[in-house]
C-alpha cells in the first residue's frame, strides 16, 4: 500500500513535467494543425543551453528558464514567419508542415551533434542528487522543483488563455478558425504567437530536463515519441486532455517500471498509443474531425 | 443612398473556377435585402467577398464609397460590416458570454463592451439566462441568436446573414426574422441569403436573384416573388434534374 502510494507520488510529479513538455505540441497543433516533430529537439537544445549556462556561468538550471523562455519564444516566432508562413494556403498544409518539422528536428540534432558531440550530459546542481523525505515517503528534490516549475508554468498559461483578450483569441482560433477570422482575430498573428509559446515551453522544459535525466543530441526521438503518445491519449489539440494524458501515462509508466523493471517503462507509452488508436482514436478529450 | 456596392466582382476558391462572374450589385442603406438563387449561384461566396474572407480576383467592393476589397476581415469589421455565416460559427467550448466578448474582439474599451453586452442581451432575453453555458450545448435557435448577438457586439451598420433559417423549426425561424426586422428599425442594413425563398422575401424589402455567379434580376421583394422568371429558374432546374417533378 505504502509502496503503491510512493509510486503514485513519483508518477504524478513526473506527470507534471511531462504535461509542460507536451503542452506546446498540443497548443501548436490546436491553433494551426501543425504537428511539431521538432519540439523535443528544441527541448534538448534548451537542455544544452541550461547545461552550458550552469557549467560556464554557474547559473542554476532552474533560473535558466528565464533565458530559455524568451530565447525560444523568439526562435519560434522567427521560424514560424520564415519557414511555416510560406507554406500557408497550400493544399496538404498539415502534411507539408509535418515534413518541415521533421527536417527541423534532424537539422537541430545535427547541429547539436556537431557542436557538442554525442556524449551524455547532465547538469548536476546540488539538489539534483538529494531527496526529501516526507514521513515514510520520499521525493527527489530536483524532481520536486521541476514539477513545481511545470505546474506554475501550466497555471500561468491557463490564466493567460482564460483571463486575457489575446488568450481568449488563441482559444477561439483553436475552436473555430473561420469564426475567429469573422470576429476580426488576426489568425496569422495568433498562430505566430502560439508557435512562439509552444517553443518557449520547449525551452523551459529543456532547462528542467538538463538536470532531470542525462541527454545527448539524439535523445529527442525518444522524447517526442513519448510526448506524442500522451498528446494522442488526451486528444490532439485539447490542452486539458494533454495534462490528463501526461498524468495517466506518467503514473502508469512508473508503476510498470516498479513492477516489471525500468526497461518496460517506455513500452507503456507505445502500448497506450496503440490502444488509443484502436479503441478511441480521437483521444480522451478530443473531438472527431469532421 | 447606396451603402454597399459590388462592381464587376469575379471570385472563386483556390485554383477552382470562378463562382462569381463579374457581378455588380448595389444595396440601399436601411433596407432588408434578400439574395436568392439556386445552389451554386454564388450567394454565400458574395457574402464572403464582402466580409473580406475571400479576395475577389477582379472588381471592387465599396462600403460608403470607400474601396474595401483587399482589406483584412478585421478592417472591414471595424468599418461596420459583419457576417453571420451559415453554420453559425460559434466557439463551441466557450460560454455564451465568452462568445459575445469575442464578438467585440476588435473593441478595446471595456466599458463600451459591457454597455453593448447589456444592449444586445436586452434584445435576446432567451440567451441572458444561458450566459454561462457552453455555446455548443445550446439548441439551434439559441445558437443562431447568439451568432446574431455576437455580430451586434461591434454595432454594425451592415449585417449579412447566410441562411439564418437553416435547420430551425418554423416558430424559431419567425422569431429570428422578427429580430431581423427589429434590427432594420435600428437602422442596420440587412443582407440575407436564404434558401427558404418565400420566407426570406416575405420579410425583405428588396430581392435579388442570382444565377451562375451573376445577378439575374432584382426588384421589390413582393414583385420578385410573383415574377415568372423566378419559378422558371427554380422549377426549370428541378425539372431538368428530376423529371418526375414535371407533373
Amino acid at each position: 500500500m505504502s509502496q503503491g502510494l510512493q509510486v503514485l507520488i513519483l508518477g504524478l510529479a513526473l506527470g507534471g513535467v511531462y504535461a509542460l513538455m507536451a503542452i506546446g505540441v498540443s497548443l501548436t497543433y490546436g491553433v494551426m494543425r501543425i504537428l511539431n516533430l521538432a519540439h523535443a529537439a528544441f527541448m534538448v537544445l534548451g537542455a544544452y543551453v541550461a547545461y552550458w549556462a550552469f557549467r560556464i556561468l554557474h547559473l542554476d538550471p532552474l533560473l535558466s528558464i528565464f533565458i530559455n523562455g524568451p530565447l525560444f519564444f523568439a526562435i519560434g516566432i522567427l521560424l514560424y514567419r520564415t519557414l511555416f508562413v510560406p507554406l500557408a494556403g497550400r493544399p496538404r498544409y498539415t502534411e507539408a508542415t509535418l515534413l518541415l518539422s521533421f527536417g527541423l528536428a534532424m537539422g537541430v540534432e545535427g547541429l547539436m551533434g556537431a557542436w557538442w558531440t554525442g556524449i551524455y550530459r547532465a547538469a548536476n546542481p546540488a539538489y539534483a542528487t538529494r531527496s526529501l523525505s516526507l514521513g515514510s515517503f520520499y521525493i527527489p528534490e530536483g524532481q520536486m522543483y521541476a514539477t513545481g516549475v511545470s505546474l506554475g508554468m501550466l497555471l500561468a498559461l491557463w490564466l493567460f488563455l482564460h483571463r486575457t483578450r489575446i488568450g481568449r483569441a488563441i482559444r477561439a482560433t483553436m475552436q473555430n478558425r473561420t469564426a475567429a477570422q469573422i470576429v476580426g482575430v488576426d489568425v496569422e498573428g495568433i498562430s505566430a504567437l502560439a508557435f512562439g509559446l509552444g517553443m518557449a515551453s520547449a525551452g523551459i522544459s529543456g532547462s528542467l530536463l538538463s538536470f532531470l535525466s542525462p541527454f545527448f543530441p539524439g535523445k529527442h526521438w525518444q522524447w517526442i515519441a513519448s510526448l506524442l503518445s500522451l498528446v494522442v491519449l488526451g486528444g490532439m489539440g485539447s490542452l486539458i486532455g494533454t495534462v490528463v494524458g501526461a498524468m495517466v501515462l506518467a503514473v502508469t509508466s512508473v508503476y510498470v517500471s516498479s513492477a516489471l523493471g525500468p526497461t518496460w517503462s517506455p513500452a507503456t507509452f507505445y502500448a497506450a498509443l496503440f490502444l488509443v488508436l484502436l479503441l478511441r482514436p480521437q483521444g480522451l478529450f478530443g473531438r472527431k474531425e469532421g | 443612398m447606396v451603402i454597399l456596392e459590388l462592381e464587376k466582382v469575379t471570385a472563386g476558391y483556390g485554383m477552382g473556377p470562378d463562382i462569381l462572374n463579374g457581378i455588380s450589385v448595389r444595396f440601399e442603406a436601411g433596407l432588408i435585402h434578400c439574395l436568392i438563387g439556386p445552389n451554386g449561384a454564388g450567394k454565400s461566396t458574395l457574402l464572403r467577398v464582402i466580409a473580406g474572407l475571400l479576395r475577389p480576383r477582379s472588381g471592387r467592393v465599396l462600403l460608403d464609397g470607400k474601396v474595401i476589397s483587399g482589406m483584412r476581415p478585421d478592417q472591414i469589421l471595424a468599418l461596420g460590416a459583419c457576417l453571420i455565416p451559415q453554420d453559425r460559427c460559434l466557439f463551441p467550448d466557450m460560454t455564451v458570454r465568452e462568445n459575445l466578448l469575442m464578438g467585440a474582439y476588435i473593441e478595446r474599451d471595456r466599458r463600451q463592451i459591457s454597455r453593448r453586452m447589456e444592449e444586445v442581451l436586452a434584445l435576446f432575453p432567451e440567451i441572458q439566462r444561458k450566459l454561462d453555458q457552453r455555446a455548443g450545448a445550446l439548441s439551434g435557435g439559441e445558437q443562431q441568436m447568439v451568432a446574431i448577438a455576437r455580430g451586434l457586439m461591434i454595432q454594425p451598420r451592415v449585417m449579412m446573414l447566410d441562411e439564418p433559417s437553416l435547420g430551425l423549426a418554423p416558430l424559431v425561424v419567425d422569431r429570428i426574422f422578427e429580430t431581423i426586422c427589429h434590427l432594420k428599425e435600428r437602422g442596420i442594413t440587412i443582407i440575407i441569403v436564404e434558401q427558404n425563398v418565400r420566407k426570406g422575401l416575405a420579410y425583405a424589402d428588396w430581392g435579388y436573384v442570382l444565377d451562375m455567379g451573376r445577378l439575374s434580376f432584382e426588384g421589390p421583394a413582393p414583385e420578385v416573388i410573383r415574377d415568372p422568371r423566378l419559378q422558371e429558374l427554380y422549377l426549370g432546374r428541378l425539372a431538368l434534374a428530376n423529371p418526375e417533378v414535371r407533373a
